[in-house]
């Protein structure tokens, strides 16, 4: 058995699973970064991200598992959970001895973690949809900031697009140095590596003052549950959420 | 009187808001027109959650806290003596777009007090959300607020702009009401709400094309504490609303005393909190678990046990029917067990049919074993202790008293639209 490498894309992992089948090998470990000092002593195989190749195997798991299962994996795999890519290549060897039944193996351990994973993450982009503040540029755009913990972007960005269709805007995941950005036809991910908030247009201000006055005034005081809130929103979110700003001091 | 800012007239108007509870957005998907701004996710989103731990997902607030009504529960009512204010349409549908690309929210739940007569009021709320659906071609989620004794034909009109409308009962029954909300009533709001149900059956049968009306149905709010109606009486009302009138959901809200009306008790607000959660859990049994009012509750034990959720309740009631085969018992059966709930008792019925399942693997299928162990067998193995007295068995299923009681305990149990999600798995 040897560690096999690919280059940390998707497409790179989807190459290297089709390499791994028709070769029939099984991989002692899958990475994605440069190797460690004493894997020198080991056999490392490198596989090159090949678009055709992906694409075939996608539609390969589509056709012999199902087409759910290629969401199933992709979401997973945002996670960049260490070892997630042994897990799915676990969950496709599998899969190939069940079809499509596969899914319903929810106890199956070679299953149910890749479920779980993928809710994970799922439920990081579902809130992410609600919890991103866009702010207006001065260049008449909309700024985006956020820190999610997973690599969520692409999965929200159809649903922004959508919604926000007449809007030219770009959200910024700093942790990765990433963006989303739209430009009222399509949106695509690129890096971004830009420090700091862009100028902000005249107006933002005010109303982002007009949110934090409503926002403390739809709180019933009788019934505050400060605990109940910080469930709901623990600390890594709120530090882009401008109604938790703590005042400015008098 | 100085005149107040925007910022100071909003502040007021959803202070005068804040008591209505519901806010869901779900249950509604409207797509994007082309050049406009705005579509209705079909699951709820919360863009925050204030400082009352609930969830907020849409801008809930009042065109006008002036009223010509006088109900005794409601801080807005003629008799109170507040700083009267009034947005204008144009103010409405501006913030509300502001707040929408910002994403602050997810769109407008819009009420008002009753000024000059019904219709007048019920014109000035359709031509708010009219400004936003064809002015600022807004497509986002509008819930708005039917007034009691409006026109029939306004009420049409409002439906065919806004994905839900609501109608409050207010009390539970007509003799509450009476007393309570003496200008309104009971035909001026199960009226509207009537004509609201058949005209969404029409709408059904019209086919994909026809012009939406109330995509995401129509729900209504009952106080609770404030009237002196047993939970049995609530939720066989409750059942009628949801099987007769075709009700999206019925809010429940624990009396909050915002006013120092006689009519009214005083009311230390703890224990109605957690007959307001009771009340939420045995609604989603009644929605989701196939229960009626009648199984939950009895006539000569009307009212929920404080101690106990319904369903652990029901099933100490019902020992004779357990344990239950997870193998082998239907999916309405598995639904009764404490501990399962809709997800994981359609878990459990997607993987037996294609493996035996032991006890190990129940918990991975999101059993809360903690409780269904006692309820159960998986391939005949039980986890020990089968012939426990229901009195000892309701002992170790009482949650575990916290060290510090008292309003803490609540944050355990949330109670808007979104978060009930959360107790799907748990009941
Ligand atoms: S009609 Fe509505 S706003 Fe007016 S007093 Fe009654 S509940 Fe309050």
């Amino acid at each position: 058995m040897a560690i096999w490498r690919y280059d940390g894309s998707f497409t790179g992992f989807l190459t290297l699973c089709a390499a791994l089948l028709s070769q029939g090998e099984e991989p002692e470990e899958i990475i994605s970064a440069e190797p460690l000092q004493n894997d020198l002593f080991r056999t490392i195989i490198s596989v090159a991200s090949d678009e055709n190749r992906g694409e075939k195997m996608l539609a390969a798991i589509a056709s012999r598992i199902s087409p759910d299962s290629c969401r199933l994996l992709w979401q997973a795999f945002l996670s960049e959970a260490p070892g997630v890519e042994l897990l799915l290549w676990r969950y496709l060897s599998f899969g190939r001895t069940t079809g499509v039944k596969c899914d319903r193996f929810l106890a199956h351990p070679a299953v149910g973690p890749v479920h779980r994973l993928a809710n994970s993450v799922g439920q990081e982009a579902h809130r992410l949809m609600g919890i991103i503040r866009f702010q207006e540029t001065a260049g008449g755009q909309w700024y985006a900031l956020v820190e999610p913990a997973y690599q969520v972007l692409e999965l929200i960005a159809p649903h922004f697009a959508a919604r926000c269709s007449d809007m030219n805007w770009l959200i910024h995941d700093r942790r990765r140095s990433l963006a989303v950005a739209w430009n009222k036809q399509e949106w695509r991910l690129t890096r971004f590596d830009a420090q700091g908030v862009p100028p902000l247009s005249a107006d933002e201000k005010a109303w982002s003052t007009i949110w934090r006055g409503y926002f403390a005034a739809i709180a019933i005081p009788e019934r505050a549950n400060l605990r109940l809130q910080q469930q709901h929103l623990p600390h890594r979110f709120r530090k882009y959420l401008t109604e938790l700003e703590k005042p400015p001091r008098r | 009187m100085e005149p107040l800012t925007l910022d100071e007239k909003i502040r007021i108007l959803t202070e005068s808001a804040r008591y209505d509870v519901s806010c869901s957005s779900s249950g509604s998907s409207r797509s994007n027109r082309k050049g406009g701004i705005g579509n209705a996710a079909a699951s709820g989103i919360c863009h925050s959650w204030s400082a009352d731990g609930r969830c907020v997902s849409l801008l809930k607030i009042l065109l006008t806290n002036h009223c010509i009504y006088d109900c005794a529960y409601c801080l807005n009512r003629r008799s109170n003596d507040i700083r009267r204010v009034a947005l204008t349409p144009d103010e409405v549908a501006e913030l509300t777009i502001n707040f929408y690309r910002r994403n602050y929210i997810e769109g407008l739940f819009l009420s008002t007090g009753v000024v000059r007569t019904p219709d007048y009021t019920m014109e000035l709320l359709i031509e708010t959300v009219r400004k936003l659906r064809e002015e600022h071609r807004f497509n986002g989620y509008i819930h708005l607020k039917l007034v009691p004794g409006a026109d029939p034909l306004l009420v049409e009109r409002a439906g065919r702009l806004v994905d839900r409308v609501s109608i409050n009962l207010e009390l539970p029954t007509r003799e509450s009401l009476a007393l309570l909300a003496p200008d309104k009533s009971r035909e001026a709001i199960l009226l509207p709400m009537r004509q609201v149900s058949g005209l969404i059956t029409a709408r059904r049968d019209e086919g994909r094309r026809a012009p939406p009306f109330v995509p995401a149905g129509q729900s209504t709010q009952v106080i609770i504490g404030a009237s002196p109606e047993s939970d049995l009486r609530i939720m066989t009302i409750s059942e009628q609303l949801y099987q007769r009138m075709g009700l999206k959901r019925v809010y429940y809200s624990a009396y909050v005393p915002v006013t120092g009306d006689t009519r009214l008790p005083a009311l230390n607000s703890l224990p109605l909190l957690l007959r307001e959660h009771r009340l939420y859990q045995a609604d989603w049994l009644l929605r989701f678990y196939g229960f009626t009012a009648y199984e939950l509750l009895e006539a000569d034990a009307p009212n929920l046990d404080p101690e106990l959720d319904p369903k652990t309740g029901w099933a100490l009631r019902h020992r004779q029917l357990f344990p239950v085969e997870v193998n082998r018992a239907e999916y309405e059966v598995l639904l009764r067990v404490p501990g399962i709930g809709v997800r994981s008792a359609k878990r459990i019925v997607r993987s037996r049919r294609v493996q035996r399942l032991r006890l190990e693997e129940l918990a991975r299928l999101g059993v809360v074993m903690k409780r269904a162990r006692y309820f159960l067998t998986a391939d005949g193995m039980t986890s020990g202790e089968a012939d426990l007295s229901s009195e000892r068995l309701k002992a170790l299923l009482l949650p575990e008293k916290k060290k510090r009681s008292g309003p803490e305990q609540l944050s355990l149990f949330p109670t808007n639209d979104s978060d009930l999600s959360a107790l799907t798995g748990e009941l």
